[in-house]
This record gives structure tokens, C-alpha cells and sequence, in this order.
């Protein structure tokens, strides 16, 4: 154990006697709490530089005060119960400290513009997030995910070794070895043509969005942005004083004919081709074709977050968006959300080429570190192949519980909803017939335990009456057909 | 008849499910122009008969090739081949010209600034790394604790498993805090409590953020000079008009900063200043913090490599001391722990709590749970503390010889700073010696000595340079450090 004390110079005052004073002190303030072991006489001589016989004297002179106790054979420890008044003093101190309000808070004209807009944006997500308690849904269940295997990666790569010279390079775009790994994955499941300078590993899926808009967004700069669309990476760019346009989504996707009326060309569109989120249609190929070309045209980037485009069910999948672009215009995104959340928070962009050497520098400037062992168990678990068997395995379970939480609906409330649409990835979407409010299905729900999740926070412009997110990850196959005729005669009761 | 002009196999017996085999044969139809754009395929119905498939698989391949963009269905008239076919995008060079003239791409001002000081050599991109020694990481004991956290998540009913559900915590995992904060509180004498202290996954995040929050274009930033290049560029990409303040072995000269008139905000390395290793006087400590509450700076205490004295003066924090909530703390245990943990802390003054809570999740909401469990396991069990103690006498001995080596091979013709901190020695060459001498003589015997330039925003000291002592172990350093001044001495 180390303490830090500072050994006031007292003149007359011998040495062992302002050691202990310095020690009484830090018991006083709590720093050394009570009933917890005091340094050993060793150690404190050795980080003091003090002789042993001073350290002990010291000891001595706080056990006579009653502030320490030694106990033969385990060491010298702060005593539990602090003599006279001393633990009352200690005990008021520390609370008065916990519940200390800071003297004033910083106030706007001390924060910088930018800043005012972030803290501005930030509490109005924190507000969003009290009304979306279910912000998590759609995690994986630990059971989908290859939570075993991670362990015994991560367990093999803690011990690195010594010549490995990885440790000694700080690599802000990721291990070499993973980024040629994420780029021959991306090619496998996506089609993409990627070099491995191309992919960039972070550490958290926001910090990509924020590095994008960093590398490329002037205040007031013009985002198209998908309606509705993911609430928290609009966000993100809203709290860099980006202009975030929301567009309209059709069956096919984000409708371009609507940015085309734009004054001002996006130098930025966001989108997710594979599902939308939340409203889970796949882009069709004309609309792709529409988009890049577009983008291309007036020098946009389009940022395709690739987001739960891991499970189909029925539909062929299409080649993203990167795989088809050749004007050097699209930015890719995509991370390990839904296969393995609960472990690895690593995720990833494939830039365009035009814009790897500028990312590299912005990188080494908002995250520079990533982990080292996690970095070591992905790539073995991109390389060796377990990745794509673990999704094959999740794909056939989710189709099961979709299955079932589609019959469970169809059987139970299909004369309150308009059709259900397609789609992949973990979730549902249901659209309750007009008469139907968003209050009465959440209260329902909640009463019955289903988790749905109201759309109202994907929406910039006012949002649709009655609109929910199924998450079917998690739904349990015997029970969900219960709890959906439990919820639909609730919801005729409330109604 | 169409199906006539396409080249089919006898029997759809090759890879994969049969609709797909004909959906990729009407494909190849249409791309090789043997069915024109516009044409009308024949119905489900005839197509099954024609080709001898039950007519939901007819149907599957159309559906197939109408998802991937090469035949459109109309109502009422039927299924056509697609007027412009998704083969003129796919149409991609097999191999993409890596020497292509790259595009033309209009940065955002922040990133145009990075590449400025790029462009003019003040900053790379890539920084080899002299640290601990890896044989001094308990690797053994870092792999227990990941093991019992990755358990969680493989023993779904153990109690732990709630932990792996999806709880934002922008702040980090609580335990984390409540652990990392009382070895501060121990250790560094930081007044902390649980809700002040930040984890951060990016180290780098901590001064981007508070920059953010803190600094319109043009706000004057005192820094060290010389002084960490990395902190000076991130304030400068952020647009600050950074001011170099002069350190000496009593560390910055703050008569200097207040000379020159009210900051915005000061960034300091009090207790190890790089690449001195001054450490910051009690009086210039106290003249610091007056003139900061004064002018209303805030002041950023970079505890960097604190763990590491050798003249057993741990001095406690300047946040400790400060009575005035202007400080805000940075701390990591790079140079304790690396490369198994990279995390960063943060202790904010009471005041910037809320403003940096409502921030921190908008960058960065998700840290690694096992990372920071294992962390947390790894404070609370004693094992950080009697690690630094361990590293500090190793690494003691390590400068001990080495500055003897020095002396005695090179006599006066070199000056050691006396300050004794870090993992990095401090030395001058006297006149007579030569720069460029003395790289190559380091490049070709793998002495680890690096000239300070990159520490410096103005005119770099010549002949100045650090070696980094803690790395390759005493004999090995011995060996090439002769080796080194053999070279020189030719």
C-alpha cells in the first residue's frame, strides 16, 4: 500500500513525531479508513526513505494517541473505533464531504460555445433516455452469444509474449493483423474491397460517429439524415453544430429525390441500408444505385452503418452499399452489438480511400489506445472461423422465435395492426390501426412484461402514433404466446 | 422463347439451393445481353413448367433477382428485366488501383489543422513505444481476474450474469470508481469521492472533451515548455492559442505565466514534468492555485507517471490542495499496467460534474466490462499498490546504474538531471558532441536515447536527449550503452 504524505518541515519538532502527525492527519480525513491495515513499517520506510526505527517510533506514538491498533503477527491497523470525539469529527467530515455541493456550478458564459451546445444536446439525450428506460433492447441474450469461446480467447491472449513486439507500438487504427482480418471478414459477408489501411478498429461504437463528424463537419455544415432513424448518432452530430436534415424513409429507403430539393447539397448522409433502423426495410437496388450516384455527383459522403445486418430470414442479402460504390464515397460502419455486446465493445469503419491518411491523424487524437487483449481475441475469433458458425447457429434460433412472436401476434392482435412488414435483424416492427395510443399499448405492455419499445425517440419531426419495437432476441417461445393474448385483452380493456 | 436463349444446365444439381442456380443463370442472361433490357419474363407459372421446378421456386428466383435490382415487377403487366441493370456498379476493377490520384476531400477545419502540423513535422502518426517491461506485468494475475469475469457471461445463471445486461454507464462501472478512487485518495492524496472520478477507454478523450467544453477558438492555454506534445497538439487542433511557459528544476515558472496575463486554462505535470522531471515546487504550488482562482483558470493536473519517484518524496497532488474547485485531475496506469489496460481517469471539480455527465455519453458511453472488472478486482486485492512498489525498486536500480555507467564512461561530458522521476532519464551532451553522431551511433547500437525536439513548441535545446531506462533490463542496457559509446568515441 502507498500514501502519499507530505512531511511538513517543523523546526524542533523531531522526525518520527511529524510522521505521525502527517498519518494522524490522513486518518482525520479519511484517507486511511477505519479498520483498514496501515502500510507495513517496511514499506512506508522504504517509499519515505526513513529509517524503520522512525517509522515504528511513529506507529507507536499513534497507538498511545489510540488511532491505530497493532495486532501481534497481521500488522499495525487504524482502529475501528476512533477515541473521544475523533470519530465523530471523522464521521461528520465525510459526510459533509459526500454531500458536499460544489459552491457554484460552472456557468454558461465560462463554457466555450461548442461546449454549451454539447452539454446542451447531452441532457437533452438524458431526458430521452428517462423515457426510454428499454434503451438496451435488443441485446443479445447470453445465450446467443459465443460468450464461451470469447473466454477461452481472451484467457489465451493474456499471455503475451515477451518478443511480441505489439505491446511497444501504439497503433491508433488497431492491430495490423485484426484490420486485415475485419477486411477479409467484410469481404466474406458483405462483398467489400477493402485494404486493411482502410479499416480502423475503435474502442466504442459512439466514438466512430464522433471521429466522422470531426474529420469532416464544419458547424453548420449540412447532414441528411434518415427519418427516423438512430436517435443517439444524430446526436452526436448535432452536438458538433452539424445542420441534421431529417429525410423521409419510403419502403425502399431513404427517399433522394428529397435530398435532391436541398439548397445546399449534404456533405453527409446517413443511412442503414441492411435494416433500417428502426423500421427494419432493406434498400432496394435501384435506391442504392440512386444514392451513390447522387452522392457522387455532389461530392457527399454517404455513411452506411451496417447495423444488425447479420440475420435474414427469407430475403437474399444485398451487397452493401460499400461493395457496390466505386466513386470512393462511402464510409462503412459496423460493429459486434448484436453478436457478443455484453463482452466486446470493439467496433469498426472501412473508410473510403480518399479519407484513411486524414482519419489516421484525427484518430491518434481521440483514441489513440485500444485494448490490447481484446484486439487479439477478435482476430482469432474473425480468422478461426467461429464468428460465421456462431451467426449460422443464431440465425436458425432467431428464425425460431421470430416465427413464433409473429404467429403469437398474428393469432392475437392482427384486427388492431396494419401488416406487419419484412425484414431482418432482432426486431419486429408493429403498427397499430389509428384509435390505438402509444400510452395504452406501453401501459399494457408494461403490466404483462413485453418489451416493447415506442419509436417515439427515433423521430426528429413528430412521430408516429402507435409505432413499437418487438425485440425478439430474447423472448421466450413458450411463453410468448400467453403474453401476447394477456396484452391483447388488456389493451381492449384500457382502449 | 426466353428461356431458350439462356445457357441452362441438363439439371440444376450444382451448389446451393435450386432457385438461386436459376435466379444466377437469368443473371448471367441479362448481363451478357442475351435477354435485352425491358423485356417481360414469362410468368411464374410458365417459367416453372418450362424449367421443370415447382413454382414456388420459380417464384423465389424471381423474387431473388427483383431484390437484387435486375428485374422490376409492375402491377399488372408482369415481371421485366430491369432498364438499367446493377451490373453497371458492380462492374468494379478486379484489382483497385491503390496508386490512383486520391480524391480531393474538403476536411473539417479541426482535421485541416492536424494536417498542417503534420505537413510541417510537428506531429506523427505513429510513435514506437518505450515502456515497462513487459516481464514486469503480472500477466498470471490479470488472467485469473479476466477469467472470472469472462465467467459471467458464459455461467448464464450465475448471480453475475445481471452485470452483462445493457446498463449505460457513460462514467464507468461503478465498482471501478468507488476502487480507483480510494487509491487516489490513499495514494495521491486527491480529495475524490466516487461521483467526481470518470473512466475513459480513449486516454486522448479526457483533454479532447474538457477542450471542447472549455475553449472558443483563440483562448489562451498556458502549457510546459518543453512539455507533452501530445496534450499542446490536441489544444492547438482544437484551435487555442497556446502559450509556452519555461519550467526549471523547481518545475513551470509561474511568475512567468503571471507576467503574462490571464489564461483560460493551464496544463500542468506538477508531480513528474516531461521531460525534466522536475517536480513542481510547495510555493510555486500555491502561487499557482491563487492565480487561478484569481483569474478564474482552470487547471489540468496531468499526474502522469507519479507512481515512479526514487527520493521517496511522494508529494501529494496539487488537486488535493486545492480549496478552490479549479482543478481537474488526469491519471491512467499506462506505465504501471501496459499494454493490459489502457483506461484513463478523470476527477472532475464538483462544478463540472453535471456539465461533463451530460457530455461523456454522446462520445463515449460504452467502456469494456471485464477490462474494467478485472481493474477493479485488480485495486481492491492489493495488487496495484504492491506492483508499484515492486516496478519503483526495480526501476530505481535501473536509473541507479545507468546514471553510474554514464558517469563513468563519459566523465563530465554529460549532464544527468538530478530530478529523479519517471521511466526516463534527462541528459545534455556538453559542447563538442554531434547530433547527428550521436542518432546514428544510438540507431546502430540500439541504445534507446531519443533527442527531446518533439517536447519543444519553440526552438528545440540542442544535445539534449532522454534515455529510457526501464525496458531492456539492467546487463542489456550496460551493453549497449558501451556499445553506444564505443560508436561515439570512433
Amino acid at each position: 500500500m502507498s500514501i502519499a504524505i507530505n512531511l511538513e518541515y517543523k523546526p524542533y519538532v523531531a522526525l518520527y513525531r511529524r510522521l505521525s502527525d502527517a498519518l494522524r492527519k490522513a486518518i482525520l480525513e479519511g484517507r486511511l479508513g477505519l479498520g483498514e491495515p496501515m502500510p507495513s513499517v517496511r514499506d512506508l520506510a522504504e517509499s519515505l526513505k526513513l529509517s524503520r526505527a522512525t517509522v515504528l517510533k511513529a506507529y507507536e506514538d499513534l497507538q498511545i494517541q489510540g488511532l491505530v491498533v497493532s495486532q501481534s503477527g497481521s500488522g499495525t491497523y487504524v482502529s475501528s473505533h476512533l477515541p473521544g470525539d475523533l470519530g465523530d469529527l471523522l464521521k461528520e467530515r465525510l459526510q459533509e464531504e459526500s454531500q458536499r455541493s460544489p459552491a457554484s456550478f460552472i456557468s454558461a458564459s465560462e463554457l466555450s460555445q461548442t461546449g454549451r451546445l454539447l452539454k446542451e444536446v447531452g441532457c437533452k439525450q438524458q431526458e430521452e433516455h428517462v423515457h426510454l428506460p428499454e434503451i438496451g433492447y435488443g441485446g443479445t441474450p447470453v445465450e446467443l452469444s459465443p460468450a464461451r469461446e470469447w473466454k477461452s480467447l481472451m484467457l489465451k491472449h493474456c499471455d503475451i509474449h515477451e518478443d511480441d513486439q505489439v505491446p511497444f507500438m501504439i497503433e491508433p487504427a488497431g492491430l495490423p493483423k485484426l484490420r486485415l482480418a475485419l477486411s477479409n471478414y467484410s469481404k466474406r459477408r458483405r462483398s467489400i474491397e477493402s485494404s486493411p489501411e482502410e479499416v480502423f478498429v475503435f474502442g466504442s461504437k459512439q466514438m466512430r460517429m464522433e471521429l466522422i463528424g470531426r474529420l469532416l463537419l464544419n458547424p453548420g455544415d449540412v447532414v441528411a439524415y434518415e427519418e427516423p432513424g438512430y436517435p443517439e448518432s444524430r446526436h452526436t452530430l448535432e452536438a458538433l453544430a452539424a445542420q441534421v436534415v431529417p429525410v423521409p424513409v419510403d419502403n425502399e429507403g431513404i427517399q433522394v429525390s428529397y435530398i435532391r430539393r436541398f439548397s445546399r447539397p449534404p456533405k453527409l448522409i446517413y443511412v442503414t441500408p441492411s435494416h433500417q433502423d428502426p423500421l427494419t426495410m432493406v434498400m432496394s437496388m435501384p435506391r442504392r444505385q440512386e444514392l451513390i450516384e447522387y452522392a457522387a455527383a455532389v461530392g457527399s459522403f454517404i455513411l452506411e452503418d451496417d447495423y444488425d445486418s447479420e440475420f435474414r430470414y427469407g430475403k437474399p442479402i444485398l451487397p452493401s452499399l460499400r461493395a457496390l460504390d466505386h466513386h470512393d464515397c462511402v464510409i462503412y460502419m459496423s460493429s459486434f452489438w448484436k453478436i457478443l455486446y455484453q463482452s466486446l465493445r470493439l467496433s469498426y469503419v472501412i473508410f473510403p480511400r480518399c479519407l484513411s491518411q486524414p482519419a489516421l491523424l484525427v484518430k491518434g487524437y481521440l483514441e489513440r489506445h485500444l485494448p490490447l487483449i481484446d484486439q487479439l481475441a477478435l482476430t482469432d475469433l474473425v480468422n478461426d472461423g467461429h464468428l460465421e458458425k456462431h451467426l449460422k447457429r443464431s440465425q436458425r434460433i432467431l428464425a425460431h422465435r421470430r416465427q413464433s412472436l409473429i404467429l403469437a401476434i398474428t393469432r392475437h392482435l392482427r384486427e388492431m395492426l396494419e401488416p406487419l412488414g419484412e425484414g431482418g435483424g432482432t426486431h419486429i416492427i408493429l403498427n397499430f390501426k389509428s384509435g390505438v395510443s402509444t400510452g395504452s399499448v406501453s401501459k399494457a405492455a408494461g403490466l404483462v412484461g413485453w418489451n416493447l419499445v415506442s419509436t417515439d425517440s427515433y423521430y426528429a419531426t413528430e412521430s408516429v402514433e402507435g409505432q413499437f419495437i418487438v425485440p425478439f432476441a430474447d423472448i421466450n417461445i413458450d411463453t410468448i404466446d400467453d403474453t401476447v393474448k394477456k396484452f391483447a385483452q388488456l389493451l381492449r380493456e384500457i382502449r | 422463347m426466353l428461356i431458350d436463349r439462356l445457357e441452362l444446365p441438363a439439371a440444376f444439381n450444382g451448389d446451393g439451393p435450386v432457385s438461386k442456380q436459376i435466379a444466377e443463370c437469368l443473371r448471367q442472361g441479362i448481363i451478357d445481353g442475351l435477354v435485352s433490357p425491358n423485356i417481360i419474363l414469362p410468368s411464374v407459372r410458365e417459367m416453372a413448367v418450362q424449367l421443370g421446378v415447382s413454382r414456388s421456386t420459380a417464384a423465389r428466383a424471381i423474387e431473388e433477382l427483383s431484390a437484387q435490382g435486375y428485374v422490376v415487377a409492375e402491377m399488372g403487366s408482369g415481371t421485366k428485366v430491369a432498364a438499367r441493370l446493377p451490373g453497371e456498379l458492380e462492374e468494379k476493377p478486379s484489382v483497385r488501383d491503390e496508386h490512383a490520384p486520391l480524391k480531393e476531400v474538403e476536411l473539417s477545419a479541426f482535421a485541416r489543422r492536424l494536417m498542417s502540423r503534420q505537413a510541417s513535422g510537428a506531429i506523427s502518426t505513429l510513435v514506437s513505444y518505450n515502456g515497462p517491461s513487459l516481464k514486469d506485468v503480472p500477466l498470471g494475475i490479470w488472467r485469473d481476474l479476466i477469467a472470472r469475469h469472462c465467467r459471467a457471461g458464459v455461467e448464464v445463471d450465475s448471480s453475475s450474469a445481471s452485470q452483462l445486461s445493457y446498463a449505460p454507464e457513460p462514467f464507468g462501472f461503478p465498482p471501478l470508481r468507488e476502487a480507483y478512487a480510494s487509491y487516489l485518495t490513499r495514494a495521491r492524496a486527491v480529495k475524490v469521492n466516487a461521483e467526481r472520478l470518470v473512466v475513459f477507454a480513449s486516454r486522448n478523450l479526457r483533454l479532447d472533451l474538457i477542450a471542447r467544453l472549455l475553449l472558443s477558438e483563440g483562448d489562451l492555454v498556458a502549457v510546459e515548455e518543453p512539455g507533452f506534445s501530445t496534450a499542446r497538439e490536441q489544444l492547438l487542433a482544437r484551435g487555442a492559442t497556446v502559450l509556452p511557459i519555461g519550467v526549471d528544476s523547481q518545475g513551470m515558472k509561474v511568475d512567468e505565466l503571471i507576467a503574462a496575463g490571464p489564461v483560460k486554462l493551464i496544463y500542468v505535470t506538477p508531480s513528474h514534468q516531461e521531460p525534466t522531471g522536475a517536480v513542481l515546487s510547495m510555493i510555486r504550488r500555491k502561487q499557482l492555485l491563487d492565480y487561478a482562482a484569481k483569474c478564474g483558470a482552470y487547471i489540468i493536473e496531468d499526474d502522469y507517471d507519479s507512481e515512479f519517484r526514487y527520493d521517496g518524496r511522494p508529494l501529494p497532488s496539487l488537486q488535493g490542495m486545492d480549496s478552490s474547485d479549479r482543478v481537474i485531475y488526469l491519471s491512467c496506469l499506462w506505465n504501471v499496467l501496459a499494454p493490459v489496460t489502457r483506461l484513463g481517469f478523470m476527477v472532475l471539480p464538483a462544478g463540472m460534474v453535471q456539465a461533463v455527465h451530460a457530455c461523456k455519453s454522446l462520445v463515449e458511453r460504452d467502456v469494456s466490462y471485464i477490462e474494467q472488472a478485472a481493474l477493479s478486482d485488480f485495486i481492491n486485492e492489493g495488487h496495484l499498490e504492491k506492483l508499484i512498489r515492486q516496478k519503483r525498486q526495480v526501476y530505481a536500480s535501473c536509473r541507479q546504474s545507468l546514471i553510474s555507467k554514464l558517469e563513468s564512461i563519459f566523465d563530465r561530458q554529460i549532464w544527468t538531471a538530478p530530478e529523479s522521476a519517471g521511466l526516463e532519464l534527462l541528459v545534455r551532451f556538453q559542447d563538442g558532441f554531434d547530433s547527428q553522431t550521436i542518432e546514428s551511433a544510438a540507431l546502430q547500437s540500439g541504445f534507446p536515447i531519443t533527442n527531446t525536439s518533439w517536447w519543444y513548441f519553440g526552438n528545440p535545446r540542442p544535445l539534449e536527449y532522454t534515455i529510457s531506462f526501464t525496458w531492456l533490463g539492467e546487463e542489456e542496457m550496460a551493453k549497449r550503452l558501451e556499445h553506444f559509446a564505443s560508436l561515439l568515441s570512433a
